[in-house]
């Protein structure tokens, strides 16, 4: 029925969209599309100087040097750390505490609510925050250890760690920590919020049915509730992974412009954001904006790429009505 | 038997993780209340032994928040308005219209979505110096009114309204806009709330662009005023004013989320179910 | 070879100001110069800088005082935050052709500046009759800060001009903890290890620490004292020498022996900047900026330690062959800027060099006096005599020490990597002295980063 209807007149049917669409193609194309081509042209220039705008050549001889480069496979690391670590972490916390949510009646309004809190805070304000919180000597972590007579951790601290392998690897660890439980912090507010109204859009038949067949607390959980928050669960992961791929004004926040603690050379903590700002910073040497540029390119590549992965495996696995 | 001991694990548990979520806040707030002493005491105090609620007064009055403020109201309600309209109305598009090179589109959309707008950052400096736009409004504004997230959003909820109300409205011979007012809109009343809110985070957030096209004091945003704020030409940061400033900056979208929560709350929800 | 290149700068500045006035001045610029002066021409400028809020409003002060004298010159005034991000804007600015009339810029920035013809030679309007100085003004500037702006485009040119932002590091030390040892600041790094290890012994503290808030500082400063070219007249970069890994070794065995240390690792100071720790006598001698000297005195109320401050230039290798280093900005003008514009804003320029509008600025922000007449100027002598108990000793204090340092002044080669070179010897110093990275081999790898 419907298909027929849409069939009978198609032609006056794109005039009208095409006027709705055309204020966000226009911006879009001034602001968006435009600046991705440009930056694809700048990104194969050679030796282009910010300044006069001159260039000898095209080469693709950025693209291999960032390849190449330790510090961008570190960003790379990073990244991907916060992607497919931090990001599936705070979807299970969420999960969880959507799942604590639904089972209570009181509060529930109010913690909701309250969880959503870090959405709405300013992302500098909050990194300032946290890296107080961190902070060896003024930070609320230390002042907690204290009270179980726990010596302050030196969160931050690049002491010794260019000259000993194992003092770099703790220093490491400790700031992945640290960007762990700002990520989980951040990322619980909206996905608590999506998993809770997914587990309330089902159709309570289905409990009261395995309820009579006796089925068990976790088998309602794996059989019922998975497969039916499914889309919602594929949402959130997507979503949540492009935001990861993008993190930089946290990792900024948290340990500075640097990306690491003082005494660190390897720019410790930085993402692959972090390094295509560091190259645009530089932009007064003769091919930094290019190289920038070309840092960008492979970062959209990535994302389009595993996003598409998503969707293909998404198909496989999240349950539709 | 059992039920009482799991509600009572369940209300521990969210109450743990409510007090993880606080902790941030409550740092901030008490330290935005400490002497200067007291913010560099090792160890630190719990809780500020005097309450200074000077330090806010110091902070208003050391910079020019009051006029960060105004201006991040003003942009933000331009922005809400102007790029409310233009995804309602390509949202709608997208929901339910047919047309040729949608999918094309629609996929511009999603790749737009997945950028990090660091990237066009230089270009878009470039476009708006040669339109002359450098430290005006307009600059701060327009960029922000297109916001592919938004459009996908919104798409996603209009998509839910059944298709037989539209083939129905079209039979009544009500025009698209007609039906976009009458019909869709009132039902995606909360899905465009949300995208407003979005909206003025994002304008509250932002930091990158505002510096760049802006060179006088008075133009401004709240981010910019906080970034550099209270820390001293050597490098000292006084913590105190600093949590005080933030404290501020944080207060206003608190406020308009709790007002706006329920809405808020559904909005998200419709736009995120359905992949 | 590079002994006292102060005193051949000197004699270099007299020769250059032979060959500029000698050269024909621009008639142009006179015409342009006597329709401005004579008051009935509106001209608008703008003149960004880059500081302090708080010592914004003097600056402001300044301007404003410059358009009463005069009227038909309006000023667009603005701050853009730190000098990097003022930087950042005048550059993209440059490429849009939006750029303000004048700006204060940092040395790393005016190489590429001048070879994109972005900024204006300055030479015409400083030797201009009608607007520029007079050979008794001339001499009156301190010799090193003119040279620096000569060396920028090289002889017969004056890309900047130096600003009223000038300053430098000194040696900061516990007076207190001294006078009970007898002790005088010290003159030479022998003598700092030797209170540093006595420290150390009797409070099991460090003694001293080097401030990194501008990274390169402690490495280009102590290289250079130990016979480093760092970075040659020409802008070549020369670190990898023995004089270099000397400078290094040294700061590091004393550092493992305990008796220096850095800001990051005192409890309370962290970061960058030495004062706060200070304060709490986590060290008892430091060097940092003389602009920060109100950080490094205790304040009980606010839980600190109780001690007086001392003061001095800072300690050198060899006395007979004194290095320090100047600081600061420098303004210019832009090409952007109408024949008008390019008059008014050096007019703002000369009017911001002034020894009497000056006093109000340095005094409050505790900059350094670029001239001879600035020092002189008698509210000036009379803050530079402030005793103990005038709320401005401190800042007088450290301008002393710095002016006492006048002679052994060098100034940063500006060349075009500058400040990728400054941040890369920044993290080598850190990663070595914190991070505990070889000497030789970190050396090397910066050394060749930049071959």
């Amino acid at each position: 029925m419907a298909a027929m209807k849409r069939d009978r007149n198609p032609i006056h049917y794109d005039r009208a969209a095409y006027f709705y669409l055309l204020p966000a193609l226009v911006l879009l194309a001034v602001f968006t599309v435009y600046p991705v081509i440009n930056t694809l042209i700048t990104s194969v220039k050679l030796d282009y100087r910010f300044l006069t705008g001159a260039f000898k050549g095209f080469s693709a001889g950025h693209y291999l040097e960032i390849l190449r480069d330790k510090t961008f496979q570190r960003a790379c690391f990073n990244t991907a750390f916060v992607a497919f670590v931090c990001a599936p972490a705070s979807l299970i916390t969420a999960l969880a505490t959507a799942l604590l949510l639904n089972s209570i009646k009181k509060f529930r309004n109010f913690l909701t609510t309250l969880y959503y809190l870090p959405q709405v805070t300013n992302i500098i304000a909050a990194g300032m925050v946290f890296a107080l919180l961190f902070n060896t000597n003024f930070g609320f972590i230390n002042l907690v250890l204290s009270w179980f007579d726990i010596d302050p951790v030196p969160w931050i601290s690049g002491v010794g760690i260019a000259g000993s392998a194992d003092l770099y690897t703790r220093s490491y660890i400790r700031c992945l920590f640290i960007l762990f439980v700002y990520s989980l912090w951040q990322g619980l507010s909206l996905k608590v919020i999506l998993f809770l109204s997914g587990l309330q859009s089902i159709n309570l038949q289905y409990y009261q049915a395995a309820q009579i067949d006796g089925t068990s607390q976790w088998n309602i959980l794996r059989k019922i509730t998975f497969p039916l928050l499914s889309p919602v669960t594929m949402y959130v992961l997507i979503t949540s992974v492009i935001t990861a791929l993008k993190s930089y004004a946290s990792v900024v926040a948290l340990f500075g412009d640097a990306y690491g603690p003082i005494g660190d050379n390897s720019k410790m903590m930085i993402t692959i954001v972090g390094y295509i700002i560091d190259s645009l910073d530089d932009y007064l040497s003769p091919g930094a904006i290019s190289k920038a540029s070309a840092a960008a390119f492979i970062l959209l590549l990535i994302i389009v790429i595993l996003t598409a992965v998503q969707f293909y495996f998404s198909k496989k696995w999240v349950h539709y009505k | 038997m059992k039920k009482p001991l799991v509600k009572t694990v369940n209300y521990f548990l969210l109450a743990a993780a409510a007090v993880m979520v606080l902790i941030p806040f409550f740092w901030m707030l008490g330290t935005a209340l400490k002497s200067e002493a007291e913010a560099l005491h090792i160890p630190p105090t719990l809780l500020p032994k005097t309450y200074r609620f000077d330090n806010f007064a110091k902070v208003i009055q050391t910079e020019p928040l009051m006029r960060y403020f105004l201006n991040t109201l003003i942009v933000s309600a331009f922005v809400v308005l102007i790029s409310t309209m233009i995804t309602v109305l390509a949202a709608y598009a997208f929901a339910r219209l047919e047309f040729k090179g949608k999918d094309f589109l629609f996929a511009v959309v999603l790749i737009a979505v997945m950028l990090p707008q660091e990237i066009m950052i230089i270009t878009n400096f470039m476009t708006i110096a040669k339109l002359k736009w450098l430290n005006t409004f307009r600059a701060l504004i327009l960029p922000y009114c297109v916001n592919a997230f938004n459009i996908f959003l919104l798409r996603q909820t209009m998509k839910q309204i059944p298709e037989d109300l539209y083939i129905a409205a079209r039979i009544d011979g009500l025009t698209n806009f007609k039906y976009l007012w009458k019909v869709v809109l009132p039902v995606a009343k909360p899905t465009i709330l949300t995208t407003m809110l979005l909206s003025m985070i994002w304008i509250w957030d932002t930091y990158a662009w505002p510096n760049l096209v802006t060179t006088q004091d008075n133009l401004r945003l709240i981010s910019n005023g906080l970034k550099n704020a209270f820390t001293t030409s050597t490098g000292n940061i006084q913590y105190e004013l600093q949590m005080a400033a933030a404290t501020l900056v944080t207060i206003p979208l608190i406020l308009v989320f709790v007002l706006l929560r329920k809405y808020i709350f559904s909005g998200i929800t419709r736009g995120g179910m359905k992949g | 070879m590079r002994i006292k290149s102060a005193v051949i700068y000197c004699l270099l500045v007299f020769v250059l100001f032979g060959v500029i006035s000698a050269q024909a001045v621009s008639s142009e610029i006179e015409d342009t110069a006597q329709k401005v002066l004579a008051g009935d021409m509106p001209v608008e400028i703008s003149f960004w800088t880059g500081t302090g809020q708080a010592n914004f409003p003097y600056l402001k002060a300044m301007v404003n005082a410059f358009q009463e004298a005069y009227p038909n010159i309006s000023v667009d005034f603005s701050n853009q935050g730190p000098i990097t991000e003022l930087t950042a804007k005048l550059t993209q600015n440059i490429v849009s052709g939006t750029t303000p009339t004048l700006s204060n810029l940092n040395d790393p920035t005016f190489p590429e500046y001048i070879a994109s013809e972005a900024i204006i030679d300055l030479a015409d309007y400083f030797n201009s009759p009608m607007v520029g100085f007079s050979e008794e003004e001339k001499n009156d500037f301190f010799a090193p800060y003119l040279a620096e702006v000569i060396s920028l485009g090289g002889e017969g040119t004056l890309y900047g001009f130096p600003t009223n932002k000038k300053t430098t590091d000194i040696f900061v030390y516990n007076k207190t903890f001294f006078d009970s040892y007898g002790w005088e600041a010290p003159a030479t790094w022998d003598q700092v290890v030797e209170y540093s290890r006595l420290i150390f012994e009797e409070t099991g503290k460090p003694g001293f620490s080097y401030d990194t808030s501008y990274g390169e500082a402690a490495f280009k400063t102590l290289s250079t004292q130990w016979g480093s070219p760092y970075v040659a007249g020409t802008g070549s970069i020369d670190i990898n020498n023995q004089a270099s890994l000397d400078a290094l070794n040294f700061y590091r065995e004393n550092m493992d022996l305990g008796y220096f240390t850095l800001p990051a690792l005192m409890p309370s100071a962290g970061g960058n900047n030495s004062s706060n720790g200070f304060v709490m006598e986590e060290c008892y001698m430091f060097v940092g900026a003389a602009a920060g000297i109100q950080y490094a005195v205790p304040n009980v109320a606010s839980g600190h330690k109780d001690f007086e401050v001392g003061i001095a230039p800072i300690p050198q290798k060899d006395l007979e062959n004194p290095a320090t280093f100047m600081k600061g900005e420098n303004y210019a003008i832009f090409s952007n800027a109408t024949p008008e514009q390019r008059v008014a804003g050096w007019l703002l320029i000369k009017y911001l060099s002034g020894a009497e509008q000056n006093s109000e600025w340095l005094i409050n922000t505790g900059n350094l006096p670029i001239s001879q007449s600035m020092v002189e100027n008698g509210d000036y002598q009379a803050f530079l005599a402030s005793t103990t108990d005038s709320p401005l000793y401190y800042k007088a204090s450290a301008v002393n020490a710095a002016l006492e340092m006048m002679d052994w002044m060098r100034f940063d080669v500006a060349f075009s990597d500058a400040g990728q070179f400054a941040e890369e010897i920044g993290n080598m110093w850190k990663s070595i002295m914190i991070g505990g990275a070889d000497v030789e081999s970190t050396l090397l790898a910066t050394a060749e980063q930049f071959e």
